[in-house]
């Protein structure tokens, strides 16, 4: 009897949440709170032009976005459109998890500013699959306060690694005399090899070396991979300006450090601008590329692509969403006072970013951003992770580790 | 119908709701995880089976075996560790007083707080640059340098297991004092006329009495050791080197970081089955195949 009753209520559920989702209620996937905002906009606009077009936001933890996807994609029950990981896209295009938008995207009229780099992870070949969305940049920021106590240019922040060990020196310093480091010049970004990819590759590349070559060739076995390797490490056990704790910080563990006035130059982001304002409010800090030494300066180009899955059920409409994310009114009014860095460089000039002093950086920065491309990216973290660390560690030479990484690596590639 | 059958079916029908539940999201996904660790999982569709590929893979996995000595080494430091002080506090808290209520609502409060949330705090504590636990030993003279807590591998499974112990000890503590409780007293008073002493009673009337409750809670203390995830991930994320990853972040790696449904479940099976093993002898230990 009343498992009758379950098995009517589980029908009626069923049956109410598909009128609820009708064909024009596209579901968005984002890690994103403030694009609420936009959903919210478009929802009006199609309101007030008389479309049948909706979209619902689902937000997806960072940590839930593969696991969710995988999941919901084996179901068929995969969300319309999804703002997902920039990394994740090489392996999820390969097996065919997102829609062909390629003539679509060329006929918008902000294709061309789009960041190149960013947007050849959502390629494959000459098809394109997923653009540009939400970009976070990897780069070095300072606290001009300490800057000035110690009697340095609060305006001139490291450009080089020799100029990092030499400002570094100068800002690890033991307050009272009793042989504990008060303060500290600088830490390694440490804590796994999402922020060795993230913050540790940019000195790879400003030395001119690289993990992969544009036609997906393994080219990290380098002298300027080695050299970079052996620069971390002797920044702690050589020039001792970073704690050797560091190297197993996570990102929140420096945050807090740069925060409390422990920690002079830190390697974070355009993510950590919002928060710092409100956390360190009397804080005076600046942003600025990571230091590089015989290379060009570089930044990893991280953030989020956004696609239409291969189980959309309406093309167009998540088209007509998508142009909508894009243009002037969404990118500013939504993601600018967030001060979220937008996917278009011509919008940089705002009134939201041009409040803030720090903001003023990243139309340059921008231009240097990398991204490696692989499809069997994260299995590529096993071994960066294991053979980084150790040498950080001082557990191994950085020769040794860079040829049987490069090995690992390529064994990964191969299968 | 008779009375007894009329009796079972009503009985039935008041398991039904938990059965329901079980089979929903316990017995239909296991089933799932036997016949994924079988495939050559495919998230598009089109998973065909491989026999016991998976298996063989796992089994010759260098870092199956390592996470799984690592998530024994944690679970055999551990284990005591909540143990023996949640033993300890269920004897003397047993009377039942107005501060034995107030310290027995202290012991267990951490215990409501979710893994991630004292994961995250116990980091704080432990950092080495602005941790409360190397000020206070530096200022106290203790230590001359900050110790780096979580940087050593012996070192960073005794400080994760502390904070877990502080975390956990007040559930088993709560079993063993139920358990401790349906003592009757007529038993301590016959003892207390036949002159034990204090520690006697304790060794021949508290311990044997309350054996099925100890093996309970060591059971579920020893499984949720085994299972150890959130704080390994966020306290050291497996570091250093690896040496404190333990089996279950493999299981995560495998099927949601290098997309290997396949063989993640297959792993998880292998898991399953040592798990069960390991819980069989304990209950044999326990005394309870002869019951």
């Amino acid at each position: 009897m009343s498992k009758k009753i379950v098995v009517l209520l589980l029908v009626a559920l069923f049956t109410l949440s598909g009128v609820l989702m009708a064909s024009t209620t596209l579901i968005l996937w984002d890690q994103n709170q403030s694009t609420e905002k936009i959903v919210k906009m478009f929802n009006e606009k199609m309101e007030n032009e008389g479309k049948d077009i909706r979209v619902k936001l689902e937000i997806i933890p960072y940590d839930q976005m593969v696991p969710k996807f995988m999941a919901s994609l084996s179901t068929g029950r995969a969300p319309d459109l999804y703002g997902l990981d920039i990394v994740q896209f090489p392996y999820f295009i390969s097996i065919g998890a997102f829609t062909d938008i390629t003539n679509w995207a060329k006929s918008q009229p902000y294709f061309d500013e789009l960041p190149q780099g960013m947007m050849k992870v959502g390629m494959k070949g000459e098809t394109i699959y997923a653009l540009p969305y939400q970009i976070d940049m990897s780069t070095l920021l300072w606290n001009k306060d300490m800057f000035k106590e110690a009697g340095l240019d609060p305006e001139q922040p490291p450009k080089t690694w020799y100029e990092l060990v030499e400002i570094g020196k100068q800002l690890t310093i033991d307050n009272d005399g009793d042989g504990i480091i008060d303060q500290w010049g600088f830490n390694l970004a440490g804590g796994g090899a999402g922020a060795y990819m993230f913050w540790f590759m940019p000195f790879v590349w400003g030395n001119g070396g690289s993990m992969f070559d544009d036609d997906g060739n393994v080219t990290l076995d380098s002298y300027e991979t080695v050299e970079a390797l052996q620069f971390w490490s002797d920044l702690i056990h050589k020039y001792k300006i970073a704690p050797l704790s560091s190297v197993q910080y996570g990102s929140g563990d420096r945050y807090n450090a740069f925060v409390s006035g422990k920690l002079a130059m830190y390697l974070g982001g355009n993510f950590n601008i919002t928060s710092l304002r409100k956390d360190a409010p009397n804080m005076d800090f600046g942003v600025t590329p990571i230091p590089k030494n015989r290379g060009g300066f570089a930044t990893f180009g991280g953030g989020s692509l956004l696609g239409i899955t291969s189980q959309c059920k309406n093309v167009e409409a998540a088209q007509e969403f998508m142009a909508f994310i894009y243009s002037d009114e969404a990118q500013i009014e939504a993601y600018a006072p967030n001060l979220q860095l937008l996917a278009r460089p011509s919008l940089y000039d705002n009134k939201y970013y041009n409040e803030i002093p720090q903001m003023a950086a990243f139309a340059d920065i921008l231009g240097y951003a990398l991204t490696p491309y692989s499809t069997n990216y994260n299995e590529i973290y096993d071994p960066v992770q294991y053979y980084f660390e150790s040498v950080f560690l001082g557990k191994m030479n950085a020769e040794e580790a860079v040829k049987k990484c490069t090995e690992e690596i390529k064994q990964i590639m191969n299968k | 119908m008779t009375l007894r059958q009329k009796k079972n079916f009503s009985g039935l029908l008041f398991l039904l709701p938990v059965m329901i539940m079980v089979g929903i999201f316990f017995i239909y996904p296991l089933i799932r995880v036997l016949i994924t660790s079988f495939q050559e999982w495919n998230v598009m569709g089109g998973s065909k089976f491989i026999g016991f590929e998976n298996y063989t893979a796992a089994l010759t996995d260098d870092e199956f075996w390592l996470t799984l000595g690592n998530t024994i080494i944690y679970a055999l430091i551990v284990t005591p560790m909540i143990f023996v002080p949640a033993l300890l506090l269920a004897v003397v808290l047993k009377k039942t007083s107005r501060s034995s209520k107030f310290f027995r609502t202290i012991f267990f409060l951490p215990f409501a707080i979710s893994f991630v949330a004292s994961s995250y705090m116990w980091k704080w504590i432990y950092n080495d640059t602005y941790g409360i636990l190397n000020y206070m030993l530096t200022s106290l003279h203790l230590i001359s340098q900050p110790i780096n807590w979580l940087g050593e591998t012996w070192l960073s499974r005794i400080m994760v297991s502390i904070m877990v112990s502080w975390k956990t000890l007040g559930f088993s503590m709560i079993i063993i004092l139920a358990g401790l409780q349906g003592i009757p007293n007529e038993v301590y008073e016959a003892a207390s006329i036949d002159g034990a002493k204090k520690s006697q009673t304790l060794r021949f009337i508290t311990l044997p009495l309350l054996r099925p409750t100890l093996i309970l809670a060591l059971i579920l203390s020893v499984a949720g050791s085994f299972k150890a995830f959130d704080h390994f991930f966020i306290m050291t994320k497996g570091g250093p080197l690896k040496t404190t990853e333990t089996i279950v972040m493999y299981i995560n790696k495998v099927a949601f970081e290098y997309y290997n449904i396949g063989l993640g479940s297959a792993i998880s099976v292998l898991f399953l089955i040592i798990l069960l093993i390991v819980s069989f002898f304990q209950l044999k230990a326990g005394g309870f195949s002869n019951e």
